[in-house]
């Protein structure tokens, strides 16, 4: 089995000062601390533990969006390989790592079509006046991508049901609907590694079976999901490996059962 | 005639100056202060450009154009990820700065005197293009083109990325999306194409000095782009037409020059407060709810 990702002692603190400058004397506290990890290729690994203890935090470490104070993260990709302590969020995206965020993300003025468009497309003819010099060519790529969004789309009956409304601007879907628009962004962005952080979070239980079935699609294409999720029936379902994270690092892992059965995952949720 | 094509003349290079800022200050949400600065150097190079060089029109636009892509390049390289306050600080700068070289740099832009006797436009083959009619038509064909260029790049997956941006950047970082090179593309390409404005300014007025370039107008650039419309190519016009349209309806409202000049600023500013708490996207612009 490939490591995907491997996050050897990563260490992120954030100055307590709330936003004022840092001078001698300033609290910090540790939000990672000394974490490693590593993400096996084709498995959907998932990151149990409780609020504020990190985890966001280590879906942006590993986005690019914050940079830790010490430790390595390296990607090991099909397109390519990249430490991602040295890479914008752009340059870890165009490695195949692709992000989902917490809550509903999307751009509100933005259609359904642009959206998935945007993600699609990955930068490929968007210069600004392609459009004009080159209007056959700019339709026809468009056409491709419209055609192979649809082909990505129609095996999953919701994903159909948003690209049937396609011209509807993000802003006026429901949050469900926001959220299933973000998930199928990031199928027909041809990603390798998706970070998914709380992927079952507002969506109803027939959404519960277009998520189980996206991650379905991903393992038998060889690519490989990391998430962030509370709902354990979720985990049990969807998941092959589990770890448990506390105080900034992983406590311990193995298989969902295994993990959520213990007695210290069981206590910070409440079991 | 006279006076109405010279209104519709100014409101062609008001045109040109909105629609090209638009790209910015609406569509990508960077508010730039500095956009008189670009609209003055594109005419002093204009100047140059007939005065010195003696060339003719399309030479010119081209030059003009050039000049200001690359300082425009040069500006946004250590700016451009300024967010928000700060790059509407930086350009304010850069503004001033502009306008204190204008000022002060006697030898070679002629200080607050300015430079005149910029000479009509020669264009190849067809002649000089002098007389108000003749530069109703090269602004109007100069609007239009200008109006037809950023339609094209408002609709390209060039433009939906900005919008995207303008949004979310984060977001769209994490799409693969180089944000800071976007952003950049958008300074230049809007830049660039201020430089037509002054080259129809500096040669309809056939004389150009730093007073006109001053913070003021970029005011009212931003002005015209944010309550006509901001994010649109309609609101952008709406608000060139408006801009140059209010003051000459004061001017017929009866009212005394000495309150006159003082009540357009008034308005103005009023204007731009009640749309940006009633209407933040614009007169022209999508109502959120």
């Amino acid at each position: 089995m490939n490591t995907v990702l491997e996050i050897k002692e990563i260490r992120k603190s954030f100055a307590m000062n709330h936003g004022r400058a840092r001078v001698f004397g300033a609290e910090y506290k540790n939000v990672i601390n000394d974490l490693s990890i590593s993400l096996e290729e084709g498995m959907v690994t998932s990151l149990v533990g409780g609020n504020g203890e990190g985890k966001t935090t280590l879906f942006n470490l590993i986005s690019g969006l914050l940079r830790p104070d010490n430790g390595q993260i390296l990607y090991v990709g099909e397109r390519e390989s990249i430490d991602c302590i040295l890479s914008s969020p752009w340059q870890i995206a165009r490695a195949g790592i692709g992000r989902m965020f917490q809550g509903a993300r999307v751009f509100d003025e933005l259609s359904v079509k642009d959206h998935l468009l945007i993600q699609a497309r990955q930068s490929e003819g968007e210069k600004p006046f392609s459009r004009m010099l080159r209007p056959a060519r700019s339709k026809k790529l468009e056409n491709e991508l419209s055609e192979r969004i649809y082909h990505e789309l129609k095996g999953f009956e919701e994903f159909r049901a948003l690209w049937d409304a396609a011209d509807t601007p993000a802003a006026s879907l429901s949050f469900a609907r926001q959220r299933l628009l973000s998930l199928a962004g990031l199928l027909v962005g041809g990603y390798d590694l998706l970070l998914l952080d709380e992927p079952s979070s507002g969506l109803s239980r027939e959404s519960f079976e277009t998520l189980y079935k996206l991650l379905d699609v991903m393992r038998e294409r060889g690519k490989t999901v990391f998430l962030i999720e509370h709902n354990m029936e979720f985990i049990k379902k969807a998941a092959d490996t589990c770890h448990y994270m506390a105080e900034g690092r992983i406590h311990f892992s193995g298989s969902p059962e295994e993990v959520l059965d213990h007695a210290d995952v069981k206590q910070s949720y409440l079991l | 005639m006279g006076y109405l094509s010279h209104i519709i003349i100014l409101i062609n290079i008001y045109v040109i100056l909105c629609v090209a800022s638009g790209l910015i200050i609406g569509l990508s949400r960077m508010i730039s202060l500095g956009q008189a600065a670009f609209y003055g150097i594109g005419a002093y190079i204009t100047a140059l450009c007939i005065i010195l060089l003696d060339l003719s029109l399309i030479p010119s636009l081209i030059l003009v154009m050039l000049v200001n892509g690359l300082i425009s390049l040069l500006i946004a390289i250590p700016t451009i990820r300024l967010r928000g306050d700060y790059f509407i600080l930086a350009t304010l700068a850069f503004q001033f700065i502009v306008f204190a070289l204008l000022n002060n740099l006697s030898s070679v832009t002629n200080g607050s005197l300015g430079v005149s006797g910029i000479s009509p436009v020669s264009v190849m083959g067809l002649g000089g293009i002098n007389g108000q009619s003749g530069f109703l038509i090269l602004s109007a064909v100069l609007a239009i083109l200008v109006v037809l260029i950023f339609y094209f790049i408002y609709h390209s997956p060039y433009g939906v990325s900005l919008k995207a941006l303008r949004e979310d950047e984060l977001a769209l970082q994490t799409m693969g999306r180089n944000t800071r090179r976007l952003k950049i593309m958008a300074f230049v390409i809007s830049s660039a194409f201020i430089g037509w404005a002054s080259y129809i300014f500096a040669t309809y007025m056939t004389y150009i000095y730093p007073g006109g370039f001053h913070l003021d107008e970029s005011i009212f650039i931003l002005i015209a782009v944010l309550v006509g419309g901001s994010g649109s190519i309609r609101g952008a016009i709406a608000g060139a037409v408006f801009v140059i349209l209010l003051p000459e309806v004061l001017r017929y409202s009866g009212l005394p020059d000495s309150i006159a000049a003082p009540m357009e600023q008034i308005f103005f500013g009023l204007l731009l407060i009640l749309v940006m708490r009633f209407r933040p996207n614009g007169l022209l612009g999508k109502l959120k709810l």
